[in-house]
């Protein structure tokens, strides 16, 4: 049974793209006031910061709190990667359950944009002893996150046969979903041909396989589902959550088995670990409506579908290739346009854009039924979304 | 263009001592006897804190790569190859393969540890392709 009593009452969220001439905390200002208003709340309300991405990427709680004008008790900032949106989304919602706090702003001001390329000489973190949080090695050129999805991305193609021309859909039918919505980055369809044509970065991923590195901001305001009730708009609980998994047989852009660093080597599909969260909450993969992954690469969309349970090993390419996550497809995804279109805004875009789904306020891209939707990652983490009843 | 050196801490030191030498040691743990990777002041198996430096035979086969051809670094000009290595003794290394066209790299690949003289008399671990396999 799940114990969180928590929903998102109000999302805010700015244009997304370069802006060289705002500040990250003016990206989250905008943001913040936009949820307030969202959710029909007074900023004297919220007394909780959860923030994901910290400088230098992005704004930091203490200055957030500051400027804004906040009376603050309960803070949780995580390390400053992608991969822990959905751990600072539970935690919140968590605290706020526990009666930490009553409304916590999860805050992201971001601007990777400006920051200019990811990896080289100024990554100081990709330099960790022993390699880096993707498999950075900058003694070997071996650097960028596309790096280690690269990596994987050929071990899978080996081992089930899958191409680069696969691969090509995912990125094809997320641009499509972009080009229903006036916030992404990317709007003009794309081609087979212009995946194929586009560089390489690391090969085997081109140009289209990697997401569009952005500024901007985004915030979804968490309360009790008491509080939730009187929200402006509808709100979206959270059912059910679990954690970003670790250890051995782990690779961050990977599923588990893939025979990748050190994990073994072998087929399976989820585990009962990785259905932790449906579990929980009572509810079977088959149930989830839209699906939200942090697809940073395009082949995470596929470590995502067979790690849990959306797909059998293997088969996600197919899945993919066939319309499978396409807005008319049996499990849609990243309907905003994801990472790889709309923007990367570490994925606190895709929460604002949930939310929206569930409210219908999508437009031409607007789901006909959204009853259940999931957050996943190929980190292993997962939350699953619904009504408040 | 200078090549830069891998970043190492204490527990890291003994391991880049033995390349330095173009020589491949592995922690062995004195408990259970796991030869591990990457290093680390316990064994992952037993959490044992004692071992000793064993060395391993450096042959191994590819379990994938990467082509860089991107340029992310002055000192590497693309493209260049970085691959993740199986060594018969079980652990997974990255390095460059040396002296090969990218293109015909495939999966399964034997290959051996090479080491690549750096100045001030330090050297990296690579890989080339072992045609003695």
């Amino acid at each position: 049974m799940t114990k969180f009593d928590a929903a998102i009452v109000g999302v805010g969220m700015t244009d997304i793209g370069r802006f060289p001439n705002r500040s990250n905390l003016d990206c989250a200002a905008e943001a913040f006031k936009l949820a307030l208003d969202d959710a029909g709340m007074d900023r004297s309300e919220v007394d909780g910061l959860a923030i994901n991405i910290g400088f230098p990427l992005g704004v930091d709680y203490d200055e957030f709190a500051v400027a804004m004008g906040l009376d603050i008790k309960y803070v949780n900032q995580s390390w400053s990667h992608g991969r822990f949106t959905g751990t600072v989304l539970h935690a919140a919602a968590l605290a706020v359950s526990a009666g930490m706090a009553d409304c916590i702003a999860c805050v992201t001001g971001m601007g990777r944009g400006k920051l200019g390329q990811v990896g080289g000489a100024h990554d100081s973190e990709g330099g960790r002893p022993g390699g880096g949080g993707h498999s950075e090695r900058p003694e070997y050129g071996m650097t960028a996150p596309a790096g280690g999805a690269a990596m994987a991305a050929r071990r899978y193609f080996s081992r089930f046969g899958a191409s680069s021309e696969d691969l090509a859909h995912v990125c094809i039918t997320f641009r499509h979903h972009a080009s229903l919505n006036p916030a992404a980055v990317r709007r003009e369809p794309i081609t087979m041909e212009d995946h194929q044509n586009s560089r390489y970065i690391v090969e085997p991923l081109h140009l289209l396989d990697c997401c569009q590195t952005s500024d901007g901001g985004a915030v979804a305001l968490i309360t009790r589902t008491d509080r939730a009730r009187s929200a402006k708009k509808e709100a979206v609980r959270l059912l059910s959550a679990q954690g970003v998994r670790s250890g051995r047989e782990e690779y961050i852009f990977s599923t588990r088995g893939l025979g990748i660093e050190q994990q073994s080597n072998f087929v399976s599909g989820p585990t009962e670990s990785d259905l932790r969260a449906f579990q929980l909450a009572g509810l079977r993969p088959a149930d989830v409506d839209a699906l939200y992954t942090y697809d940073a690469f395009s082949p995470l969309v596929w470590f995502v579908l067979e790690r849990f349970g959306h797909c059998e090993p293997g088969e996600a390419p197919s899945f993919v290739n066939s319309g499978g996550v396409g807005l008319e497809g049996r499990l849609p995804m990243n309907t905003n346009g994801g990472l790889l279109s709309e923007g990367h805004l570490a994925g606190w875009n895709h929460i604002v854009e949930l939310v929206r789904q569930f409210r219908g306020e999508c437009g031409p891209r607007q789901l006909k039924k959204i009853d259940v939707a999931q957050w996943a990652t190929s980190f292993g983490d997962s939350l699953l979304f619904g009504r408040l009843t | 263009v200078e090549r830069r050196l891998p970043m190492s801490n204490p527990d890291y030191e003994p391991f880049y001592a033995f390349i330095d030498k173009n020589d491949l040691h592995l922690q062995k743990c004195s408990q259970c006897g796991r030869v591990r990777f990457p290093v680390s002041p316990v064994c992952y198996e037993c959490l044992s804190s004692a071992w000793e430096w064993t060395k391993v035979s450096g042959r191994g086969r590819v379990i994938s790569w990467v082509v860089f051809r991107r340029q992310y670094y002055d000192e590497f000009p693309a493209p260049y190859t970085v691959l993740q290595v199986e060594l018969e003794d079980g652990p997974r290394l990255t390095a460059n393969l040396l002296d090969f066209p990218p293109e015909d790299v495939t999966m399964d690949m034997p290959v051996s540890v090479s080491y690549e003289k750096l100045p001030g008399g330090r050297a990296l671990l690579q890989f080339r392709a072992d045609p003695t396999s």
